[in-house]
């Protein structure tokens, strides 16, 4: 059961608002609790048989911050989660990783070795890191273990489960205690139901109908030479596919949230319109940006120790980012990649504050941002290196003319797509969503409830109703 | 609820009504697959064999069902009628049809047609083994499934409106009169079928150059990999449940034959395979079944698979050898058992090589 699902927008959504109102009248507790058995119910509808991974893992980490609080000797405490940490890692590097290390390893000792038979259970990169945030968390004596129905609801809470955005345990808890204590939020249905109809609409309308274009042209790329223009909008077609698909879902996501009375992190803010590639990563995915920021790149020295650290700290936050993605070398060329961007943007930065001079030329900067992401996206998309190699030769120096692969290029739909990405204002913008709650007053095009607001959102409701008949999962669910 | 927020839950409302107003009634006028009036167009898209299938079975009423991927696509409803004692078979094959899209179509069949009493289901080994693995990109699972909000998105999905308005243009090479044509392909490709034995010549040459790899393999000895294993239970006991089901119906599974090629790169060439081993195993599975028939074609090698000009690719045949392949099945001489088999394939392997090139017509 995915979120743009029939089964899921006309069955489990109402069905668990229904339950959620009836637990709030109940108490506190009883709305916790609803939140943690819908949350249970809405992972076992991929596939039951992680649900005790899942729930074992949050049992798991709840005891290890337990042991944390009770425990005073700080080396028996840094014992303990260190020990908590490594057995977090080797659960996510057994589904995740391991064949990706046994195929390296067959072919370094130049052996066949058979892969192992793993299903990767979905959203543990996503779990598994905010178990580790709160252990964290609780070894910095930041925050007390809590309760565990408290630190159960903020892990599992179903908008934000199988595929971000990436919460920390301090993001949600507070919302969680006050609801214990009988404090709920004034309910957000309206902007709630706004933001989520666009997030639907983004992924149903915008990126499902990008991704045969992107899908033909990385298919096809191995069979027949791709002329340059196929090249670039198969490329083009994956950056519109992959931005409307994760932040349609994050919308959602973030809609749903305010549907229980939960503000969730944002996770995209107008990203292709970034000047920069440092900008680009405080408004694509932010809550991953914050999470390898605060939880890698700043424990490796960050930059407090260097010129030369930070860019080694960079390259090497920027690749575990790309491995978080992806067992696979094309995410680790695509995270080397955005290390090498931001070395780049850092040392450019560096020049600009020796000669001002320099400065007009960061006129080229959003072009020159946005082009570097796309060649990006190649490696990310291609399912492997030759594949990823064959589509940047002929984005670079592929025929104009011939008969090409013959993939659809759909240009409208492109055009339609830039002009989105590049001319609107992003949902949170239009939403006017402020998760820290900090009132800003309305700009004209902002949502207030109101006829105007609610036919618009009944006609992109129905849009995307009719493209429901092609369910495809999102990108990010394979991560 | 303060009254704007009332406005805005209210015209939430009339706006997806509105919206929904115009497909609503565009696809209740033209119902382009027939969903729920029967008409005397049936749409023929490839692209949209799934939906048309799922139309037909809705609408139009038969004792007799041919399920299969585009390998079935020119089979001849009126052989099996015929042979059968059918009133109306009709063929329900689509391109690229996984198995599990197989079962599903088989499934609504049976639940939409109280007299069907005859499936006819194309099998090869290799589906068995990849049954779980594999769903086609073009099946609209939404047609196929019990869930009753699917009315609903009958009526407002994009590809309905898509086709509605398809049809009301008339557009020719959308729809037909003629309903046996839903399944068939032959038409569409007539120029790939000239370069057939052109194509079928090149294939050769390129196995021959090969070579063979492994001497052919003997199923008694040769174990089945793990990942075939896991496979085939999975497939196998999809196919065992939808057999053992429907007890009234009678199940004729039938595996079509492949290019020379092909079978000698699967038994004697460089790919090898887990068929012989998935296929036995199969045929044990599915043994205590009384419902339950399998003809097999895998084995024709002179008068089918090496056959000069009877293949367009590796895996497709001309429209002579489906005809052949469906008397045989009504005269029941290629019934296959567990018994039967390893008999068999030994035979086929003693008899395997590759044949001379055909001869191109110019």
């Amino acid at each position: 059961m995915i979120f743009s699902s029939p089964d899921f927008v006309f069955g489990f959504l109402p069905f668990s608002l229904v339950l959620f109102f009836i637990a709030k009248r109940l108490g506190g507790a009883w709305a916790i609790g609803a939140i943690v058995l819908l949350s249970s119910i809405f992972y076992s509808a991929w596939d039951v048989r992680f649900l005790p991974l899942l729930l074992g893992s949050v049992l798991f980490n709840y005891t290890i911050a337990q042991a944390l609080d009770r425990v005073s000797g700080e080396r028996r405490r840094a014992v303990i989660y260190g020990a908590a940490v490594v057995i977090n890692l080797a659960a996510i590097c057994y589904f995740k990783y391991s064949n990706f290390a046994l195929s390296n390893f067959a072919v370094l000792a130049g052996r066949s070795l058979t892969p192992i038979e793993v299903i990767l259970p979905l959203g543990i990169s996503f779990f598994t890191f905010q178990n580790i945030v709160y252990i964290n968390g609780v070894w910095h004596r930041k925050y007390p273990a809590g309760r565990l129905l408290d630190y159960a609801s903020c892990i599992v809470f179903f908008p934000h489960l199988i595929a971000g955005p990436i919460v920390l345990y301090q993001d949600l808890i507070h919302q969680f205690q006050a609801m214990r204590a009988g404090r709920f939020p004034k309910p957000e249905y309206e902007v709630g139901g706004f933001i989520f109809v666009v997030g639907l609409f983004k992924k149903l309308v915008l990126a499902d109908s990008l991704a045969p274009v992107a899908d033909a042209v990385f298919s096809n790329a191995t069979n027949a030479p791709l002329l340059f223009k196929e090249a670039w909008f198969g490329a083009l077609a994956y950056t519109f596919q992959i931005y409307f698909d994760f932040s349609g879902y994050s919308d959602m996501a973030i809609g749903l949230g305010l549907l229980f009375g939960v503000r969730l992190p944002l996770n995209f803010f107008s990203p292709y319109k970034a000047a920069n590639i440092i900008d680009f990563w405080h408004t694509w995915h932010m809550t991953l940006s914050r999470f390898l920021r605060e939880y890698v790149y700043i424990p490796l020295g960050g930059n407090r120790r260097g010129r030369t650290r930070r860019y080694v700290n960079l390259m090497l936050t920027m690749l575990l980012g790309g491995l978080w993605h992806g067992a696979g070398w094309t995410f680790v060329a695509w995270g080397a990649l955005h290390g090498i961007y931001l070395c780049i943007n850092h040392g450019w930065r560096a020049l600009e504050a020796r000669w001002p001079r320099l400065k007009p030329l960061g006129i080229v900067g959003w072009p020159l941002t946005f082009v570097a992401v796309v060649m990006a996206w190649v490696f990310f998309r291609a399912p492997n290196m030759s594949v990823a190699y064959s589509i940047l030769g002929a984005m670079t120096t592929g025929a104009m003319t011939g008969p090409g692969t013959g993939a659809p290029l759909r240009e409208e739909l492109l055009l339609m797509s830039a002009a989105i990405c590049f001319l609107l204002p992003n949902t949170i913008q239009w939403a006017g969503y402020d998760p820290y709650q900090a009132k800003q007053p309305l700009q004209w095009y902002q949502f207030r409830p109101g006829a105007a607001f609610g036919f618009a959102t009944g006609v992109m409701l129905l849009a995307s109703v009719a493209y429901m008949t092609r369910i495809s999962p999102f990108i990010y669910f394979q991560f | 609820m303060n009254r704007s927020k009332l406005l805005f839950w209210l015209f939430l409302v009339l706006g997806a009504s509105t919206a929904s107003a115009v497909p609503f009634s565009y696809v209740y006028r033209f119902d382009p697959i027939s969903y729920f009036r029967d008409d005397d167009r049936y749409l023929v898209r490839q692209d949209y064999q799934f939906h048309a299938i799922a139309g037909q079975i809705r609408t139009t009423t038969f004792d007799g069902l041919i399920v299969g991927s585009s390998l079935s696509g020119n089979l001849n409803p009126r052989i099996f009628e015929d042979g059968f004692h059918l009133r109306e078979v009709r063929n329900a094959s689509a391109f690229g049809a996984g198995l599990s899209d197989r079962i599903a179509v088989a499934q609504l069949a049976i639940r939409k047609q109280p007299s069907l009493r005859t499936i006819f289901f194309e099998i090869k080994p290799m589906n068995i083994e990849g049954a779980c693995r594999y769903r086609s990109s073009r099946f609209p699972t939404y047609l196929f499934d019990k869930n009753p909000l699917n009315d609903v998105l009958y009526f407002v999905s994009a590809d309905m409106i898509f086709i509605s308005k398809v049809k009301r243009a008339g557009i020719g090479d959308f729809f037909t009169s003629n309903p046996d044509q839903a399944a068939r392909w032959l038409e569409a490709h007539a120029a790939h079928v000239a370069g057939a034995p052109a194509r079928m010549n090149s294939l050769i040459a390129k196995v021959r150059n090969e070579g063979p790899s492994h001497r052919p393999i003997d199923i008694d000895k040769k174990p089945m990999s793990d990942e075939a294993r896991r496979q085939l239970d999975c497939g196998a006991e999809a196919l065992f449940q939808l057999v053992a089901g429907n007890p009234t119906i009678r199940f004729v599974f039938f595996e079509p034959p492949e290019h020379i090629s092909l079978v000698w790169r699967r038994y004697a060439g460089a790919a090898g395979s887990d068929s012989p081993a998935v296929k036995l195993a199969f045929l044990r599975r599915m043994r205590a079944l009384p419902n339950f028939e399998y003809h097999d074609f895998g084995d024709r090698l002179a008068d089918m698979s090496a056959k000069c000009g009877a293949f367009v690719d590796e895996t497709h045949f001309l429209p002579a050898v489906g005809d052949e392949m469906q008397r045989d099945i009504v005269a029941g001489t290629a019934r296959e058992t567990e018994q039967s088999y390893p008999t068999r394939f030994r035979a086929m392997l003693e008899t395997l090589d590759l044949p001379e090139l055909c001869e191109v017509e110019h």
